[in-house]
């Protein structure tokens, strides 16, 4: 078969987190002894495809029904149909692209064909994503999403004997094996016992992408959320993680900054021993890699060499100066307050001790407003005192 | 079709023993995930709210109801949109486990769950219960864009009648704006005292003091005013499973891309020269006629954190400079 240009699927992490809690919720029901272990944990997945870009927004669980004795996995599609309606009510732009199923690797699973089976009848176009909810802390699992996304190509005829690894709930053999999955296909009077109609399932680049939003959300989880511990739920208020972070701002924005710096410099360095080994002909030749090298060199032009950069880069400077003058002269307006009202209390005290001593404070100007509210209250108490003094003597 | 059956069994009973040896699930978070629908009960029945309209100090977010939230808070742009959170209680900590959004069209200022609401409000659950997912409803969000979180007239009376009828109830309130511009969550929680209960006279014991807020804004200032002792807010604190962790420190490898694209400071240019003028009018204020509600060092706060965001934007734009310029 023809190599086909290669789809892209673009992932939000709100799916994955999504599909984290999914599975976290789901273990933790089963560990405490409040649900049965579902035989396969699925969800659907939303959101837009233009051509050959698949972009998932969004995720909800999908129930299985049938999972009983016979053991035949059939989704719930009626639960599935109120669902979708009801978020597609909400979020009108997205709509069913595929399905996740979490595995222990990125596998295909004997159990996740069979589903994929079912949903390929009703959803010819249907991705698959396999979360792996391992997530080992081995060296060179670290690196690389927890997830693999595949998408069918248009039904050809099969060996039967390619189906065979999931009819028989076999696990696949070996690493690049390819899947095939049985897709309906009007075309069955064409076939003889030894073939039938299947779909090649075929893996898609994956990407990341994230909404400013989301971001922002996400890096505050990264950085401010805590792991769930020990007797979290039992301490008592007062937590002196919450106001760490929020004193220093400005370091965790600068340590954000730091780290990002950091992978970006590891990441150059990777392609430049790269492409030095290229040179010295240590290293195969890759021209996809090289390209997108030789793309990101060239874009860099764009921006700097433009001399409405640097303009803009100038009225930022001066936006920022502007910003922190004016944060300082407030500061400095707020002491000469404090000092005002510190040395109005001090007036009142002295004039109420040695009244003919002190002048009178102006009415107006600098010190006006704080010694109008001081004066009230003063009087309100002094007041206050000689009435409760009177009905003492009364 | 016996053996196939059986295979299948297997091998989802041997993914569940190994995820259980691997564990990406630790005590903790059996403890918080798991629901105890016999123990939430009791809870419930005991209602120890009843006694005290201060039971409840604590609320914990989980990571994904934090997403939830944010992203749809923001996408309602300038209209505020609301939703409801499904979590539990454990002793005086609401647990906030999941998020959903309610199809609810708020007018700019004021949202208001309607009848049809309701309506999608049940049938969702009851989906949710079908698929496992037990946690009942614990509260409820909307968004203040741009003026801060706290709770106006409106919110304060629908919190009063939720308290009364839907214990345990929370209110959360997000600003998506401020969460942007100061590339940090902006999030509170919120429960109201009975309509009886008198809080700790102007001492500021009871109720919410202005200091707490940063910067409502003017037209706004009144609303706030009003009502501001009659609600207290708990203590917000986030947490993520042991699978979130993992999974965080892998976004984080494809993530930093867009922490070195941001520009925060074009995204967020009117919003911040909207503050600025805020900030004016308040010290305007505060030198004319010394308003109550506003105190100079709360103005002087929100002027402080508009400069941090100019400079952390400037810092992120010199860096960018010094990266890939001059090559």
């Amino acid at each position: 078969m023809a190599p086909r240009a290669q789809s892209t699927a673009v992932v939000h992490p709100l799916v994955l987190l999504n599909v984290s809690e999914h599975t976290t919720r789901t273990l933790a029901c089963v560990k405490g002894g409040k649900a049965a272990a579902p035989r396969v944990l699925c969800g659907a997945l939303l959101g837009r495809q233009q051509d050959a870009r698949f972009e998932a927004f969004l995720s909800f669980e999908l129930k299985l029904a049938g999972s009983g004795g016979d053991g035949q996995d059939e989704i719930d599609f009626e639960h599935f149909a109120i669902r979708l309606e009801q978020l597609k009510i909400i979020f009108p732009d997205d709509d069913f692209i595929g399905w996740y199923a979490v595995g222990m690797d990125t596998q295909l699973t004997a159990p996740i064909a069979r589903l994929h089976e079912r949903i390929l009848a009703r959803y010819p176009a249907a991705l698959l994503m396999v979360f792996n909810a391992a997530l080992g802390d081995g060296a060179g699992a670290g690196s690389s999403l927890p997830i693999a996304i595949y998408e069918s190509h248009a039904a050809e005829r099969v060996e039967r004997s390619k189906l065979a690894w999931y009819r028989a709930g076999a696990a696949p053999a070996g690493a690049d094996i390819e899947y095939f999955v049985e897709s309906a296909s009007d075309h069955s009077a064409a076939l003889d016992a030894e073939t039938t109609w299947a779909s090649r399932l075929a893996s898609v680049r994956v990407t990341l992408d994230s909404g400013e939003a989301e971001r922002v959300a996400v890096e505050h989880i990264a950085n401010v959320a805590r792991q769930t511990s020990e007797g979290m739920l039992h301490s008592t208020a007062g937590d002196a993680v919450g106001e760490q972070a929020d004193a220093s701002r400005m370091a965790a924005f600068l340590t954000g900054q730091r780290n990002a710096v950091e992978m970006l410099d590891r990441d150059v360095a990777i392609l430049k021993t790269y492409v030095g080994d290229v040179i010295s002909g240590s290293a195969a030749f890759d021209p996809d890699v090289l390209q997108l090298v030789q793309r990101a060199l060239s874009n860099k032009p764009v921006v700097l060499d433009d001399d409405m950069f640097d303009l803009a880069s100038a009225q930022e400077q001066t936006d920022f100066q502007l910003a922190s003058y004016l944060a300082a002269v407030t500061g400095a307006a707020s002491v000469v307050r404090s000092v005002s009202h510190t040395s109005n209390t001090a007036l009142h005290y002295a004039r109420n001790k040695h009244a003919p001593y002190v002048s009178p404070s102006p009415a107006d100007g600098l010190y006006g407003m704080g010694a109008g509210s001081m004066m009230s209250s003063f009087g309100g108490h002094g007041r206050l005192g000689r009435h409760r003094g009177f009905g003492g003597l009364r | 079709m016996d053996t196939a059956d059986a295979a299948g069994a297997g091998s989802a009973l041997k993914l569940f023993e190994l995820e259980n040896g691997i564990a990406p699930l630790n005590q903790c978070d059996e403890e918080i995930y798991c629901f105890d629908e016999g123990f939430q009960r009791q809870q419930v029945d005991q209602a120890p709210w009843k006694g005290n309209v201060r039971h409840f100090r604590k609320v914990e977010v989980s990571s994904v109801a934090l997403v939830k939230m944010v992203m749809h808070a923001r996408s309602g742009g300038d209209i505020e949109v609301m939703g409801l959170m499904l979590g539990k209680i454990v002793g005086t900590t609401m647990v906030v486990l999941d998020a959903f959004a309610l199809p609810v069209e708020g007018s700019e200022t004021r949202v208001n769950a309607q009848s049809e609401s309701y309506e999608y409000m049940a049938q969702y659950l009851e989906q949710n219960q079908a698929s496992g997912q037990k946690e009942p409803v614990i509260g409820w969000y909307h968004s203040h864009p741009g003026y801060g979180c706290w709770l106006s007239g409106i919110d304060v009376a629908t919190q009063m009648l939720n308290q009364q009828f839907q214990e345990p109830f929370l209110a959360v309130v997000i600003d998506p704006k401020r969460t942007m511009s100061a590339g940090k969550v902006d999030l509170g929680a919120f429960r109201t005292f009975p309509e009886d209960y008198q809080a700790g006279g102007s001492s500021g014991e009871g109720g919410v003091d202005g200091d707490g807020f940063q910067g409502v804004p003017l037209n706004k200032i009144e609303d706030f005013g009003v009502h501001s002792d009659k609600y207290y807010p708990l203590e917000v604190s986030y947490f993520k499973s042991t699978l979130d962790q993992k999974l965080m420190e892998r976004l984080w490898r494809k993530h930093w891309v867009n922490t070195l694209s941001q520009s925060p400071l074009i995204t967020n240019s009117e919003f911040t020269t909207q503050k600025i003028n805020e900030v004016a009018e308040k010290i305007n204020m505060c030198a004319r006629e010394g308003r109550k509600g506003i105190s100079f060092s709360q103005v002087l706060r929100e002027s402080d954190a508009v400069a941090e965001e100019v400079a952390q934007g400037h810092a992120s734009h010199a860096l960018k400079k010094k990266l890939f310029g001059g090559m």
